[in-house]
């Protein structure tokens, strides 16, 4: 599901057609800029790059291109890439115009290997990545980087810095523009990425500190070790992407069984789930969380399945209020035999998250929390609109709208009512853009560690 | 259960035995080089957090590449230290998250298995009349360590589970052959850029490697979270019965033991297991009020309380994975004389997997409470299964329950 859903994330910029795609000013403004400044910079400092490591360079770029062809997107955040680790060592290895001229060069040529390539995306692809580069090496260089010595530990400063500013600058990038085309929050985008992003760059820093010392001390072949790993990598990475896509499926099939038995609820939760993820993806929460998010949206209703007499009678043996606190806790009981500490929580608090307290729950993460007070939005304005229990009549999305901007601060959480209004301007609900943006194969995206 | 006990409680003392004395031999040792000897065994730790499924059961994991290295460049002793502390680190590194469902016993044996192989390795390695060079000796005593290791596993699923190890041991290996030659030859890698570039060369490598196995610590991951998911919809189902609370749980744990028992191929026990834990979902589609009826349901009410085997087939077809198991589903409720429904099957027609689950989900509604009467005891079940035994139960099934009950007594 959002694996190979476009919304997610940053992949929505990539592998979406590009005609249907809306381009505000600062955006077309920005992309042009990007790539006229690194094709100047480039020009204007060509005397530096280090034209007698020829071979070298050229082993690089080739290693870039096939390195950013083979990439497969990890749900749990980030990338599976083996491009960051070979971006790092060339950081490490040349100097900064050098290592600028290199990442932009392979990285450009590799994002024109799919067949959906677009000019202006392996222009500007190339150039933020070169850009990164740049400013990485500078970095670490500044703070007396030596590929030589990189075994010595005043070296482990710079080789740690050095690849992270080469992170944050292309998520600077790739946040702003993306930030631009949805009308998000640029900083919250920008800093989403950097979370999102980190951990996985983390780990592929002591791979690139390994290829620079064998390079530099043995001999530059040993950059093809790096070749070994890849189709390794990409087998598990495949076979935890399918496990994970059927799984997504048989949940999917059990909740609409489940679905079946509760009068017209028919889908409900999946109407749930789109909307809170959309709304989560607009408040920048990072790919794990929307996941959690998906689950417990999924989910919310789960509770029901033994309340279906009173339910059928329309909460004629007992209280509305009743049957809503009886079912979110069953609902909380029943999930809580998932290996996931958040889900019981938002399902728990799915009817109260914002009433209770302003929401101050003890012991639940900002994010559990966000996402039970968007299930709580959407599931109230879904069961208005199509006239769910407690409702017997479906109202007019105008009407619920009203409701939903006059609870704003009172019954729902202000930033969630925000970014509801928001998506829900430009989707109308359900999938947002889900006509806009088709679904492809992860291979067609071309992007590597921010895209 | 208790089996499992004194396994983990004699390996839990192995470890702690062999860790300190470890620490007292090679305290000398370590005590030259402290920074290298804690980093050594926190990246143990680290590599320890990656968690290899095997199929049918079981785990390995990432730590020996660490600590196999380090017992060759700086002593057995350390090696020790890392293998049994390894499981420890990993264990309260992951407790916050608690996506583990490992209890501390098994996290303390797991120690103990990898000190207990890695001491009687190199035990081995000196009777062995090989005085080679440090490559071989790092060869022999990985390989060494990797086989014993594997075959504790074994020997460890087999009496837990009640799997007879013959018929373990086959498909085990099949799935674990390809993660040992690579963590064979991830351990050499490891020792070669050591031994190019010193000490940093192990943690640098050891991350790489981590870092190259990740993706199968998340299928594990995806595993757990599969089955869980499955436990968590039939109980949702159950719930429809606040009586029946976790029935298709217990009914998925006696029909695997039953399936063992009769020495059914894991394959077929793994789709028993599913076909168990799914066998009511069709109830879904019944009304709770017919479900939590005290008295008599009349026959339109039986009618459509007999259509959840088909309901519950057709759910369950459409799903792969699951799909495997839609004749359990299907005809679990098949007399064994062939008055049952909903097609009439009778004796060796009715498939293996319906037949046990029958007699488990009859076994387990026999013995739990009702609101209006007390649920049996396991005796007078046993007796009221016996007395249906060959019209409508296959009497080899209640013989296996038998003596699934009388070895967890």
């Amino acid at each position: 599901m959002l694996t190979e859903d476009c919304e997610s994330s940053v992949w929505f910029f990539f592998c979406g057609p590009t005609r249907r795609m809306r381009f505000p000013l600062s955006a077309t403004l920005f992309i042009p800029a990007v790539v006229g400044a690194s094709a100047v910079l480039l020009v204007a400092s060509s005397g530096a790059i280090q034209a007698g490591q020829f071979p070298q360079m050229l082993l690089f770029i080739l290693l870039s291109v096939v390195a950013s062809y083979l990439h497969a997107h990890d749900p749990a955040g980030g990338v599976v890439s083996p491009t960051p680790a070979l971006f790092y060592a060339a950081i490490y290895i040349f100097n900064p115009i050098t290592a600028f001229f290199v990442v932009s060069m392979g990285y450009a040529i590799g994002n024109t290997l799919p067949r959906t390539w677009v000019t202006w995306r392996a222009c500007f692809n190339g150039a933020q990545m070169g850009l990164s580069a740049l400013l990485g090496s500078l970095v670490f260089r500044s703070l007396g980087g030596n590929p030589a010595a990189l075994s010595f530990a005043p070296q482990i400063l710079p080789s740690l810095l050095g690849p992270l500013t080469h992170q944050v600058a292309n998520n600077f990038f790739i946040g702003f523009l993306i930030s631009r085309m949805r009308g998000a929050s640029f900083v919250r985008t920008w800093i989403s990425f950097v979370q999102e992003f980190l951990w996985t760059n983390l780990l592929s820093i002591p791979t690139a500190v390994l290829i620079a010392i064998l390079y530099t001390r043995v001999h530059h072949a040993f950059v093809l070790i790096f070749l070994f790993s890849l189709p390794f990598q990409r087998w598990a990475v495949k076979l935890y992407l399918d496990e994970r896509t059927s799984y997504t499926r048989i949940i999917e099939s059990l909740v609409r069984a489940c679905e079946l038995s509760l009068p017209g609820t028919r889908g409900h939760a999946r109407r749930v789930a789109d909307l809170s993820v959309a709304i989560g993806r607009q408040l920048g929460l990072i790919e794990r969380d929307v996941e959690s998010l998906e689950y417990a949206a999924l989910l919310h209703d789960i509770g029901m399945i033994g309340l279906d007499e009173e339910l059928h009678s329309g909460g004629a043996h007992s209280s509305p209020q009743r049957l809503i606190d009886a079912h979110t806790k069953l609902g909380a009981e029943i999930v809580s035999e998932l290996p996931r500490r958040e889900l019981p929580e938002m399902i728990l608090h799915h009817h109260t998250a914002f009433r209770s307290g302003r929401g101050e729950v003890p012991g639940s993460a900002k994010s559990t929390l966000i996402g039970a007070r968007i299930i709580a939005l959407v599931e109230e304005v879904d069961s208005r609109l199509h006239g769910l229990f407690p409702y017997s009549q479906p109202e007019q999305s105008a009407a619920v709208l009203k409701f939903v901007a006059s609870g704003r601060g009172s019954l729902f959480d202000p930033e969630v009512v925000d970014a509801f209004s928001v998506v829900y301007a430009t989707g109308a609900g359900g999938r947002p853009k889900a006509d806009t943006v088709e679904s492809r194969p992860l291979q067609a995206g071309g992007a590597t560690d921010e895209a | 259960m208790r089996r499992k006990f004194l396994w983990q409680a004699a390996f839990s003392v192995a470890g702690g035995l062999s860790l300190s004395s470890a620490l007292v031999l090679s305290f000398g040792t370590m005590a030259t080089h402290t920074v290298w000897a804690i980093a050594t065994t926190l990246l143990a730790g680290l590599a320890a957090l990656v968690v290899i499924p095997v199929e049918p059961h079981g785990f390995l994991y990432l730590s020996p590449v660490v600590f196999l290295v380090s017992s060759i460049a700086f002593g057995v002793g350390e090696g020790v230290v890392a293998a049994v502390l390894a499981p420890i680190l990993a264990y309260l590194a992951s407790y916050r998250t608690a996506s583990s469902s490992q209890s501390v016993g098994d996290v303390l044996a797991v120690g103990g298995e990898a000190a207990t192989s890695l001491v009687v390795a190199s035990g081995l390695l000196r009777i062995l009349p090989f005085a080679g060079s440090r490559w071989l000796d790092l060869t022999l005593l990985s390989t060494l360590t990797l086989l014993l290791s594997f075959l504790l596993q074994a020997v460890r699923i087999s009496s837990a589970e009640g799997v007879r190890l013959r018929r373990l041991v086959g498909p085990l290996l099949r799935s674990s052959a390809p993660h040992l030659l690579s963590l064979l030859v991830g351990t050499l890698l490891v020792w070669a850029v050591f031994s190019l570039i010193g000490p940093l060369g192990i943690l640098l490598t050891a991350v790489v490697i981590i870092e190259l196995y990740y993706p199968w610590k998340l299928l594990g991951d995806q595993r757990d979270l599969f089955l869980k998911s499955l436990q968590m919809i039939s109980n949702a189902v159950d719930l429809k019965d606040p009586y029946t609370a976790h029935h298709s749980r217990r009914v998925s744990m006696y029909a695997v033991r039953m399936a063992r028992i009769l020495d059914t191929p894991e394959e077929e026990v793994e789709r028993i297991r599913i076909g168990a834990l799914m066998h009511d979902i069709g109830k879904i589609g019944v009304p709770g009020g017919i479900i939590r009826k005290p008295s008599k349901l009349t026959d339109e009410e039986m009618e459509t309380m007999k259509r959840h085997v088909e309901a519950g087939a057709s759910i369950v077809e459409e799903l792969e994975i699951l799909n495997r198991s839609t004749d359990i589903v299907q005809h679990h409720h098949e007399n064994f004389d062939g008055t049952g429904y909903p097609a009439g099957l009778a004796g060796q027609q009715i498939p293996l997997g319906a037949r046990i689950v029958f007699v488990a989900d009859a076994f387990d509604a026999l013995t739990t409470d009702r609101p209006y009467r007390q649920g049996r005891s396991t005796t007078e079940a046993l007796g009221v299964l016996d007395t249906n035994a060959s019209t409508q139960f296959d009497p080899r099934a209640v013989e296996a329950l038998k003596k699934v009950l009388r070895s967890t007594e």
